[in-house]
């Protein structure tokens, strides 16, 4: 065996896997269907006792006094169940920004929070495959490789783009990924394993984007302001649209609006999953109006049935010309023309290949009627001849964890096990080395 | 790993080779510990189709008989069968299980995998189309 060569992963010791998105860090390990843990891409912080405070507590002391003074690290909350608690000054900061690891302070944080809590394993013991955003910056992988090596001490590390592991996922080396996620749809060319980068097409227009046109209309238009469920205590029954009659729940002073903000939004995406819908055609007001309402009752009681409005808030992602309020006539690429633009960009001969393999992705992909309308608005607008192939998994938790289950696969294959950039390699060649060794 | 029950496969493959015995098919699916093993053999068709459920990875070596009047040809097909159902993971490491699987059954003319996208295809007339294509000219008036 040659020193890269050495065997890992198989049945002896498990990879690790960690897919890093906006919305979630999904981790598990790998020959797994599916992630151990889901933890939300955010983290609470509350700050430390502040050293005034300390020194009044105490009598001073002429050697104490000194060390008092010195600021404790924040303490940090990870997982939904620690950062749903109502938590005076906790602050919630998001770990990506752009698809991209940001903070690496808080992130690093989170990875000894999985390692010790969800996975519960020592991080020397097992090879680590990351997932990185398919536009991710040279110093942003090296940042991590030095991060998992230098602290963790892992024995083997690989990182692979998303869009790669998501076709993987589905089985194939070339194809189309339309990866729906919350921070925005990129239609990201896959061609034998390798993303082409300049084909890659980015749209805002996504998880969070939806939830944001949902929060515009309720505030607008109902006069409501989402109650999270944090702030009730109880909530009487109330008729339909009437006012909602309900007790706060009494809580600590000081919290922050950044916790606020994220509870609003968690409330806000469950209205939005359970409510939104994808009409099959180019929106129609009078057909939109004979479809089935969805009823809705919040957490304080509030109950309202949607109507036309499901149809018309999700509008805004297959034409966004004349659907988007803030900017009418926008030139803003819609799903379709997001895929279009994204093939048109690559080469020639691998348009067909690319077409007849569109691999669908991403948690706002499971949008009611989302594939089907996709489907035909593709259809319409390309040549009869065109071979097209949606390939959208009917499993939620094969979209959502589409690159997730992609990693788990290449760790477990036999083929791979040669291929990891192993400690030894990092020590001899340095960091800049995974260049070469994951391209 | 995955393992593979050798010496029981290899009896039935010779099995289904042997022109002498009735037996024209065999099928593999995979036990409790996820090892591949015989599952059954036998004579007719319709039996050999109905091995092949979802959620389930299966394969299958059959016997089919080509030519014309003037002579008759047995013809060996494998078949990688993953149905509807079947977690990513599966479908990906079905890849390399085949590999094993071909080393014992190591002889046939085509080889065809069939899942939840080619369902319909999976009869006995596709097969024979297929078989047909593969075996060369047609020489011959045409009748059977």
């Amino acid at each position: 065996m040659t020193s890269g060569g050495n065997m890992y992963g198989g049945d002896e010791v498990g990879a690790i896997v960690l897919d890093v998105g906006s919305h979630t860090i999904r981790a598990g390990f790998a020959g797994e269907d599916m992630p151990k843990t889901d933890l939300p891409a955010y983290v609470g912080s509350c700050p430390a006792i502040s050293a005034a405070a300390v020194e009044s507590a105490q009598p001073v002391d002429g050697a104490d006094s000194g060390a008092a003074k010195q600021q404790q690290p924040p303490r940090l909350y990870h997982g939904t169940n620690q950062i749903s608690v109502p938590r005076p000054g906790m602050e919630i900061q998001a770990l990506c920004k752009d698809g991209m690891i940001e903070d690496w302070d808080l992130f690093e944080s989170t990875m000894d929070y999985l390692y010790k809590h969800e996975l519960q394993c020592a991080s020397e013991e097992h090879p680590l495959i990351a997932s990185e955003a398919n536009w991710n910056t040279k110093a942003k992988r090296e940042k991590l490789c030095e991060l998992a090596f230098e602290k963790y001490r892992v024995p083997a590390f690989f990182i692979c783009k998303q869009a790669v592991l998501a076709c993987f996922a589905n089985g194939k080396a070339t194809g189309l990924v339309l990866d729906c996620g919350a921070s925005g749809t990129h239609a990201v060319p896959v061609f034998d394993g390798y993303v082409v980068s300049h084909g890659i097409m980015r749209s805002p227009l996504g998880g969070d984007f939806l939830v944001r046109q949902l929060d515009n209309y309720l505030r607008q238009q109902h006069k409501l302001e989402p109650v999270p469920v944090y702030r009730v205590a109880s909530k009487t029954r109330v008729e339909e649209g009437g006012l909602p009659v309900w007790e706060a729940k009494k809580l600590p002073q000081g919290i922050t609006q950044s916790y606020h903000n994220l509870m609003v939004k968690n409330l806000l995406q469950d209205v939005a999953s359970t409510v939104l819908q994808c009409i099959d055609e180019p929106y129609d007001q009078a057909t939109a109006e004979t479809m089935p309402t969805v009823p809705y009752e919040f957490p304080h009681g509030y109950n309202m049935d949607f109507g036309y409005q499901r149809f018309r808030l999700t509008e805004a992602l297959f034409d966004p010309a004349n659907f988007l309020p803030e900017s009418p006539g926008s030139s803003m690429l819609s799903v379709p023309h997001c895929l279009r633009t994204s093939v048109e960009r690559c080469d020639v001969e691998i348009r067909q290949s690319l077409y007849s393999s569109i691999v669908v992705v991403g948690g706002t992909s499971l949008l009611k009627g989302f594939t089907d309308r996709l489907q035909r608005d593709l259809t319409a607008r390309a040549a009869a001849t065109l071979r097209l192939k949606l390939l959208a998994s009917t499993s939620s938790g094969e979209r959502r964890f589409a690159s997730w289950i992609g990693g788990s696969i290449l760790g477990s294959l036999g083929t791979f096990q040669q291929m990891w950039f192993s400690k030894q390699e990092y020590e001899e060649s340095g960091k800049s080395f995974i260049e070469k060794k994951c391209p | 790993m995955v393992k593979i029950d050798k010496d029981e496969i290899l009896a039935a493959y010779e099995d289904v080779r042997d022109d002498k015995t009735d037996t024209h098919w065999l099928v593999l699916k995979y036990n409790e510990e996820g090892d591949i093993e015989l599952a059954a053999k036998g004579s007719e068709f319709a039996e050999f189709r109905s091995q092949f459920v979802d959620n389930e990875r299966t394969y299958g070596f059959l016997r089919q008989y080509t030519g014309d009047e003037l002579s008759k040809r047995a013809k060996f097909v494998f078949i990688t069968w993953i149905g509807t159902g079947v977690s990513p993971l599966k479908r990906a490491k079905t890849g390399a299980e085949k590999t094993m699987v071909k080393e014992i059954i190591k002889s046939f003319a085509v080889e065809c995998l069939f899942g939840e996208e080619n369902a319909e295809n999976f009869t006995e007339e596709y097969i024979k189309e297929l078989l047909v294509k593969a075996g060369g000219a047609n020489y011959g008036t045409g009748e059977r």
